[in-house]
């Protein structure tokens, strides 16, 4: 089990849970960013810079700190 | 009765509402665009209805004001029509359980039904509507297909009240539902999402992002400046400025009427007439810049390119205490401060508002007031002109340097949607950009004309001369800037595109030129953004935010002008 944030680019992985935290969850929530979904890493941050992720079709730009808190399993 | 066009951000509710209302709203192809609400009134049946196009949301637990005004419009509403992205069906879903919680009676438009073939997805419209005894319409609302249809079912649409679920419920409903009427097939990427991943991944992103920037200022200047020289110039030196003297003359051949109509001087910034100066700006100067900028910038928004710079610069905007979204902001504000202003809604923090507000003021010149610098200092070569840029850049990240040490509280990360590149609908390019223009106009034109009849007046009176007398020394001493510098400051606070031309007359030096078009971006925002920003950041808020303004202003142009030998 790794972190997005640790992930390598075109990996991909499904989410195995999330850090604590109501408000963090809930947001993750609410784009479908949830235990069990699949995604790909896009793109790699530079200077703990955002991750961009791809999932069903669409892209998501996560926080350095957020995606640190996302947890999958290759 | 109250219709509420809802759904996720960045699906397309404002286009359908003005496909609905035939009236003029900005869509962009990047969440967050409407803000506040729009309404509208639509026929169905003969009766009037009034539609309210609410800001995207995703669910119905606020994160930013914005999302605040979408939850708050519910309560409101006799009837939903839910925009669904049906190439996001899934996600889309969510909302749309928690709307049918509410048991309002909705209809549901599932927009972009032209990208689902392409993107290999393939949707079962029957097993669709088996779960959801509401009316569904494929729409294409950009191409207006399905809008007829949409308006004919609004009185179909029946309350269908399911009960309070948690979230894993609804997800499991949701997952449900998906798993029978939609089928996702592989496909290879198509060149606009390649072109979109090599825009994001910082390595290839940054080159990217450095050529369009550069390639959208070039072609800004090369557009304005040509409009400028072949048809602006021409009309105004050839025809308008001729006939114009020649009208005048006939009743006031010389005399305080003769002066505040079309001045003294024939040079259209130098007379400072009513009929010639007042013109000559907002549709002289301005216009052909405001024309080119809104070309470029609405093509950028609706190919989709923006969030892709706002992933990019989050680096470098959380050291100022910001996150990637306010790059938007900047570049909104970099055409007109009044939308860069409103869009700082979206920010979550009022920290962050506040930060970007005051760097919005500080740093960026609206396109009325480049156009007049790039006429006035862009004599003495480009060069300066990048000069006053680059000191505006400089300061807006020190400033914000600063505050992000000063204020208590860290920056939000960045979470949000990046949408695939589409290529621009032209109809809807054409009347956005028609749109800007318009409301550029209408808020310009008369207050140009009120800053150019101020002007007259209180010189008249001696006014501009008292204020010089009193203000003169400081400015003088602190800014090497003659005193006649002072009465333009006044006037920015109306127009800063009639102050910086106000420099005009003034013959001032390269220097000079410099120092007084960076103070004045700087020092205080125009009228019309200071009131939204009053409204935005509250009185205390807008105080300090000022206070800020003028400090920096008062040692930006004394720092410039003791360096500069």
């Amino acid at each position: 089990m790794i972190s997005l944030a640790e992930m390598k680019v075109n990996e991909t992985g499904v989410i195995v849970s999330l850090a604590e935290g109501d408000q963090f969850q809930s947001k993750m929530n609410s784009l479908n960013i949830r235990i069990g979904k699949k995604l790909k890493k896009v793109s790699n941050s530079i200077l703990k810079g955002p991750v961009v992720i791809e999932m069903d079709n669409t892209q998501v730009a996560i926080g350095f700190g957020m995606a640190q808190k996302i947890f999958l399993e290759l | 009765m109250k219709i509420l066009l809802m759904g996720n951000p960045n699906v397309g509710k404002s286009v359908i509402f003005s496909r609905l209302t035939g009236a003029h709203v900005i869509s962009s192809n990047y969440p967050g665009t409407t803000i506040g609400f729009t309404k509208g009134k639509i026929w169905i049946e003969g009766k009037e209805a009034e539609l309210i196009d609410v800001p995207g949301i995703y669910r119905l637990e606020p994160f930013s004001k914005a999302d605040e005004v979408a939850v708050k419009m519910l309560e409101e509403g006799d009837l939903i029509i839910n925009v669904v992205d049906a190439t996001n069906l899934e996600r889309s879903l969510y909302l749309t359980m928690q709307l049918l919680e509410k048991g309002i009676p909705m209809i549901m438009a599932l927009n972009m039904w032209d990208e689902v073939k392409h993107k290999g997805i393939q949707l079962d419209l029957k097993k669709l509507q088996s779960f959801f005894k509401i009316p569904i319409i494929p729409t294409v609302a950009v191409a207006g297909e399905g809008i007829k249809d949409l308006v004919l079912r609004i009185k179909d649409a029946v309350p269908y009240k399911i009960h309070h679920h948690t979230d894993e419920k609804r997800w499991a409903d949701i997952g449900k539902i998906i798993k029978e009427a939609q089928i996702i097939t592989h496909r290879h990427h198509t060149f606009l999402e390649k072109l979109g991943d090599a825009s994001i991944i910082p390595q290839t992103g940054l080159p990217i992002a450095f050529f369009i920037l550069f390639f959208s200022f070039a072609l800004i200047r090369f557009v304005g400046e040509f409009l400028i020289q072949y048809i602006m110039d021409p009309f105004f030196y050839r025809f308008y400025g001729p006939l114009i003297s020649k009208l005048v003359n006939i009743p006031f051949p010389a005399g305080v009427m003769h002066d505040i109509l079309i001045g003294k001087s024939s040079n259209f910034i130098e007379s400072l007439g009513l009929l010639t100066t007042g013109f000559y700006v907002p549709f002289g100067m301005v216009l052909p810049y405001v024309f080119s900028f809104y070309l470029i910038l609405s093509f950028l928004e609706d190919f989709g390119y923006l969030p892709r710079l706002a992933v990019l610069t989050d680096n470098l905007m959380h050291r100022l205490g910001l996150h990637g979204f306010a790059v938007i902001s900047i570049i909104l504000g970099l055409g007109c401060n009044v939308p860069g202003a409103l869009s700082t809604r979206i920010l979550e923090t009022r920290r962050e508002k506040f930060i970007a507000s005051t760097l919005l003021c500080i740093s960026v010149p609206c396109m009325a007031q480049t156009a007049v610098i790039i006429g006035l200092v862009g004599k003495y070569g480009l060069r300066y002109v990048f000069l006053v840029y680059a000191i505006l850049l400089t300061i807006g990240i020190l400033v914000g340097m600063i505050l992000d040490r000063i204020l208590k509280g860290g920056s939000p990360e960045i979470f949000m949607e990046i949408p695939p590149y589409h290529i621009p609908h032209f109809g809807t390019l054409a009347k956005k950009l028609g749109m800007r223009i318009k409301e550029f106009l209408n808020e310009a034109v008369p207050l140009v004309l009120l800053g150019v009849l101020l002007i007259n007046v209180l010189t008249i009176l001696g006014f501009m001369d008292f204020i010089g007398t009193i203000a003169g020394p400081i400015i003088t001493r602190i800014w090497g800037l003659p005193q006649q510098v002072v009465p333009a400051m006044l006037i920015g606070f109306l127009r800063k595109d009639v102050a910086v031309g106000m420099l005009g007359p003034l013959h001032l030096s390269v220097k000079q030129l410099v120092i007084a078009s960076t103070v004045l971006t700087v020092y205080f925002p125009c009228v019309a953004t200071f009131f939204i920003l009053l409204k935005e950041l509250g009185f205390i808020d807008m105080l300090k935010a000022s206070c800020i303004m003028i400090s920096v202003a008062l040692l930006v142009g004394g720092v410039i002008n003791f360096l500069w030998i």
